[in-house]
């Protein structure tokens, strides 16, 4: 769906150009062909080996790349695609199915630029190409290139008259443009061929909506919702002419709905308060309202860091800025993307490769992550939260040695830094390295006697020794051993109470176990469930629990 | 241009219900051809506005100015008063802008008697309301400024005196939006003034594309937002600021347009304010000297879809005459103006896409509005007046001209929608400038709506409207006895056939200007008004049945009630 909520139609298709199945061949070109008869049949990790055979039978097979690239296209294996269909290409330019798979590919992942160069090189060799044309007007479309769009769009329609698909789109570029009584001419002419259509019903039914037309605009947008129940401009749209037809209950029922698919749509949070106030449901109208003015403040700030950069768009702070607010608003892909922009724009700037640093890491995209600290640390080498970052990424994929050089290195620029302290402990923690690791965990705490995570990781440094000799509560005399449990308890109580996450409250119920309060511990580990219900973890403790607590009854 | 054929008709109200007699009738004409022809020049209006522009954007130069038509020597013309703006710095003319104010010929011209009146302000001015604060049956006159505002009490002699300070109404803040309303109902007029926003004229912000140097005016997002004020009347002369005692206070409005009205019909004025960029403000008034603000509540303060528009104008009417009031708001360019439907229940419907304003309205960047019934059809239509803030919108990548049309929207009456006429209504109506404010009279009296629009850094237009009078009308001039004797906050109901309008007396309105005072009905083409309803601002009601049209009725508050 556009960001105006109009929809297009996706209805590209993968190409595949090939032989006829032989089921008795064993050449490359056999292999291929085996490949292609999987593919069709859906059968795509098959289709892979085979076009792999064909590629180890001949290296030279720009055919079987072509297949490859096609599957990991069709599974959405984007970067493996792109590779096969360039070798392909590399073998034999302007084979077709590469070529037309590629663009398709880019058009895929938003690369329209390249999309449309690619496109419009094909459509030139094949003018009287139906998917080709359909691929060079959405590529078109989706770069916002609505005057183009539509010529691409009409040639498509030259050829292939009825497809209603493309009149859908053809209705939702001659929208975008503001040429509403084009955009109803052709979503009608779309529902002529296929009233079946939900995305030409809702979206001609937002027009007529938008327009004041209600007793048209409704059994369209009825119809959109009945073909397709997650169309939410339909709803919301529909929920507008149930608030204007005073159906104030059913408005509130669609509102709901739209808010569901769509937790962040401020227009129907608004609708929702006015039509809960009309029903007299003042609380609740009071509560969608202040969601209503929490995600606008949200939406204003983004959109006065947006236009900012309208302003100035060659201005790295800018993007850095806007970065920043995505992310404190916990659009984190929209944040990656600025910070992305910041660097582009000024590859030195350090604060925005940590930036991006930090949400690769939090993405799970640690070589990515390695890389932006790096280049920051390359800037700004003397920054210990550069260092403590690249620590935790060498930590996650266990490079322990280069995670610790990393943490020591800064805390010899910053010794207040609890999270490199931290992050030394568990490293000697998950090697063993006991005695080490307390020493750590406490001078973090001596830095900072409220940081959770050393709290909690103390805590079960504490509860780990009691399972290993030699080491921690099990060695200890009876008394010293009960002083050093509630110790734990404390530990971990002051960790929940600082940060009631599940974790904690798992380490808190092992250390209520530990002390003989089971009910407590049972309480607690109920609690992490409660808040994380599919953590096996959480379910597996606490049935070792309750057993244990059964046995000791 | 048609003179009205017949005398003044004045007529003093004293039962409950009379008769009128013995004024004639004029003969309805079916022509209804209209058209606006510009006669500014032929009227003698010489005056023109100045923004005090040097190349530096100051943002007080995009607001423009309002205009008043009121009568203030009480010759039964409406007189016109303009607001000007004053040099910025950088600026360079010997010329000093002052407000000017034009007495009334009654011959269709103007004589400009600001130096005499002594009300030739200097100050950055924007708006301007007129209501008889002291009661003394002279229409007195507020002027909002950047800056220190004027209040300009009239002498009765064709002077007035600046009594601001003394009356505790200087407001020294970033003015706007004014009007005179008795909230408390006291007998004594009280006044809200808008504020806008905070704004050092000594650090005046660089906004723009900064990389290729070409520079705007900032957006109002660039600045913080202050309270409007609430003055209530003491009755002795001075006011009292009741902002936050009266539930006025709030920080967040950047206000600019402001109506009083009374939404609910429970006898008090109700205040709405049209802010830009922010929610517009909607004050219920509780009948105990408070306000409770309720535009999200009613569905006033946004658009459809929950978003906070560039409010400028506003206004009340009663559009499809069902005696409730109904509101409009002018918004910036590439949002719709708004018009709410008052439900009748304390809510209001956004119907601006069933009356068929959303689109028309889209491309222009609207300022003032009214309702007014520029056909005597006796169904109010919408007047909006538009100009673009930049000059330089190519160059900013954004759509749409500097200059702009206005638009009339024709009220359709039987179906609720609105259909734009302005192109077939002459050359005054097709006229592309960079508009602001608007005033409404009838300046000729000739027994239809003209209208004065002013327009950024030139001269202003008086439209002179012809043929709007081949329908009938009537003209009400409301006096006061037992409260303002302007009788602002009047609410006159007339029935006619199966014809009901619904109007009040009202100070301030549109977008920074004062209309005449006098209530102008279209009648179609009755040839009598069935009954006149007046509810006086205390609440008390006087009748007056079987009454001739086309004329000018002066009605008189009852002094025995």
């Amino acid at each position: 769906m556009s960001n105006k909520g109009v929809r297009f139609v996706a209805f590209l298709l993968i190409v595949f150009v090939g032989p006829a199945w032989d089921a008795a061949a064993q050449t490359s070109e056999d292999l291929y062909a085996h490949g292609m008869k999987a593919a069709q049949q859906g059968h795509y990790t098959q289709a892979i080996r085979y076009f792999q055979h064909a590629i180890q039978r001949d290296p030279t097979s720009a055919q079987a790349y072509a297949g490859l690239g096609t599957v990991y296209m069709q599974i959405s294996q984007f970067a493996e695609a792109e590779v096969a269909l360039k070798q392909a290409l590399d073998i034999a330019p302007g084979l077709l199915q590469a070529e037309a798979n590629l663009a398709l590919l880019y058009t895929r992942t938003e690369r329209n630029a390249a999309a449309i160069d690619l496109y419009g090189k094909l459509s030139r060799d094949h003018p009287d190409s139906l998917q080709i044309q359909v691929g060079l007007a959405t590529a078109y479309q989706k770069a916002s290139r609505f005057a183009e769009a539509i010529d691409a769009y009409h040639r498509t329609l030259n050829l292939s008259p009825k497809l209603a698909e493309a009149m859908t789109n053809l209705a939702s570029c001659y929208e975008a443009v503001k040429q509403q009584e084009q955009a109803i001419r052709y979503y009608t002419s779309a529902l002529a061929v296929n009233p079946e259509l939900s995305m030409a019903n809702g979206n001609l039914g937002a027009i007529y909506q938008k327009q004041g037309e209600l007793d048209k605009a409704r059994p369209l947008l009825e119809k959109a919702i009945r073909l397709d129940p997650n169309f939410t401009a339909a709803s919301y749209r529909l929920g507008l002419i149930a608030s204007k037809h005073r159906e104030f209950q059913r408005a509130v029922d669609l509102y709901r709905r739209v808010i569901a698919q769509h937790p962040d749509h401020i227009g129907a949070y608004y609708n929702l308060a006015q039509a809960l106030f009309r029903l007299k449901q003042a609380a609740e109208g009071r509560r969608a309202m202040e969601t209503y003015r929490r995600l606008n403040a949200i939406a204003q700030e983004i959109d006065t860091r947006e236009r900012a950069i309208l302003l100035e768009p060659s201005n790295p702070r800018k993007q850095y800025q806007l970065g920043g607010t995505y992310e404190k608003h916990g659009k984190f892909d929209k944040a990656l993307e600025a910070y992305q922009k910041a660097v582009k724009l000024q590859p030195e700037y350090a604060a925005a490769h940590y930036k991006l640093g930090k949400l690769y890491f939090r993405e799970g995209r640690f070589s990515e992550a390695e890389n932006a600290y790096l280049s920051a640390i390359a800037v700004a080498p003397e920054q210990a939260a550069l260092h403590a970052g690249l620590g935790a990424v060498y930590y996650v994929q266990d490079r322990f040695e280069d995670a610790l050089a990393e943490y020591k290195t800064a805390i010899v620029y910053d010794a207040s830094l609890v999270h490199a302290q931290v992050g030394i402990a568990v490293i000697h923690h998950r090697r063993g390295e006991f005695e080490d690791a307390r020493a750590a965990y406490q001078n973090a705490l001596k830095l900072d006697a409220d940081a959770h995570y050393a709290l909690n990781g103390l805590a079960r440094l504490y509860l780990e020794g009691t399972s290993r000799r030699g080491w921690g509560t099990q060695s200890l005399p009876p008394a010293k051993r009960a002083a050093k449990i509630q110790e734990t308890v404390a530990l971990a109580e002051k960790a929940v109470r600082l940060a009631p996450i599940p974790q904690y409250l798992q380490t808190l119920a092992l250390a209520y176990f530990q002390a003989g309060a089971h009910q407590k511990a049972l309480k607690a580990i109920q609690t992490a469930i409660e808040m994380e219900p599919e953590n096996s973890a959480f379910r597996e403790t606490w049935a070792k629990m309750k057993e244990a607590d059964e046995k000791t009854k | 241009m048609k003179r009205r054929s017949n005398s003044i008709g004045i007529l003093i109200l004293i039962g409950i219900a009379i008769v009128a007699q013995g004024i004639p009738i004029r003969p309805v004409n079916a022509d209804t051809h209209i058209q606006f022809v510009d006669v500014t020049q032929e009227a003698g209006i010489r005056w023109k506005h100045v923004d005090g522009r040097s190349g530096q954007k100051y943002f007080m130069e995009t607001l423009g100015s309002g205009a008043a038509f009121f009568d203030y020597d009480k010759d039964g013309d409406p007189d016109l008063y303009f607001v000007n703006s004053a040099p910025l710095p950088g600026y360079v003319s010997q010329e000093i802008p002052t407000n000017c104010l034009y007495e009334n010929n009654g011959a269709g011209t103007f004589t400009d008697v600001t130096e005499k009146a002594g009300v030739g302000d200097t100050g950055y001015g924007h708006g301007c309301a007129v209501g008889d604060y002291d009661n003394d049956g002279n229409l007195d006159l507020y002027v909002t400024n950047y800056g220190v505002n004027r209040l300009y009490r009239n002498n009765g002699d064709g002077t007035f005196t600046d009594v601001a300070e003394a009356a505790g109404v200087t407001e020294p803040r970033w003015s706007t939006g004014c009007a005179f309303a008795d909230y408390d109902r006291d007998g004594h007029l009280d006044l809200y003034v808008v504020n806008y926003i905070v704004f050092d004229i000594n650090e005046n912000p660089w906004c723009g594309f900064k990389e290729k140097g070409i520079r705007a005016y900032c957006e109002p997002d660039n600045f913080i937002a202050q309270s409007d004020t609430l003055y209530r009347n003491n009755g002795d002369g001075t006011f009292t600021d009741v902002t936050k005692t009266a539930g006025i206070y709030n920080t967040t409005g950047k206000g600019l347009g402001v109506v009083w009205g009374d939404y609910n019909n429970d006898g008090t004025p109700d205040i709405y304010v049209a802010n830009d960029s922010t929610e517009n403000l909607f004050y219920h008034n509780t009948g105990d000297g408070t306000f409770e603000e309720v535009g999200f509540r009613v569905g006033v303060a946004l658009s459809e879809d929950g978003a906070a528009e560039n409010g400028m104008g506003t206004a009340f009417g009663d559009w499809n005459n069902d005696g409730w009031l109904d509101l409009t708001v002018t918004n910036y360019a590439q949002q719709t103006n708004t018009l709410y439907h008052n439900d009748a229940d304390g809510f209001f419907t956004d119907a601006t896409a069933m009356t068929k304003t959303a689109q028309l309205t889209y491309p222009y960047l609207g300022w003032a509005t009214a309702f007014i019934d520029y056909d005597n059809d006796g169904y109010q239509d919408l007047f909006v007046a538009n100009g673009h803030l930049h000059e330089n919108l190519a160059e900013l990548g954004q759509e749409g001209t500097y200059g702009q049309r206005n638009l009339l929207f024709r009220n359709n009456t039987a179906n609720g929608t609105f259909t734009e006429v302005s192109e077939s209504l002459g050359p005054g109506m097709t006229l592309e400038d960079v508009s602001r404010g608007a005033t409404f009279a009838d300046y000729d009296l000739d027994g239809d709506i003209d209208i004065v629009v002013t327009n950024s850094n030139t001269a202003p237009r008086l439209l002179r409207n012809d043929g709007g009078n081949r329908k009938n009308y009537l003209q009400l001039r409301l006096t006061a006895t037992n409260g303002s004797t302007d009788a602002i906050g009047a609410r006159v109901k007339i029935t006619t056939g199966d014809l009901t309008q619904t109007r009040e007396v009202r100070s301030g309105d549109g977008y920074l200007s004062q209309q005449d005072l006098t209530l102008h009905f279209g009648i179609g083409d009755y040839e009598r008004v069935d009954r006149i309803e007046v509810v006086w601002q205390r609440g008390t009601q006087q009748f007056i049945e079987n009454v001739p049209v086309n004329q000018v009725l002066s009605l008189e508050e009852n002094r025995s009630e």
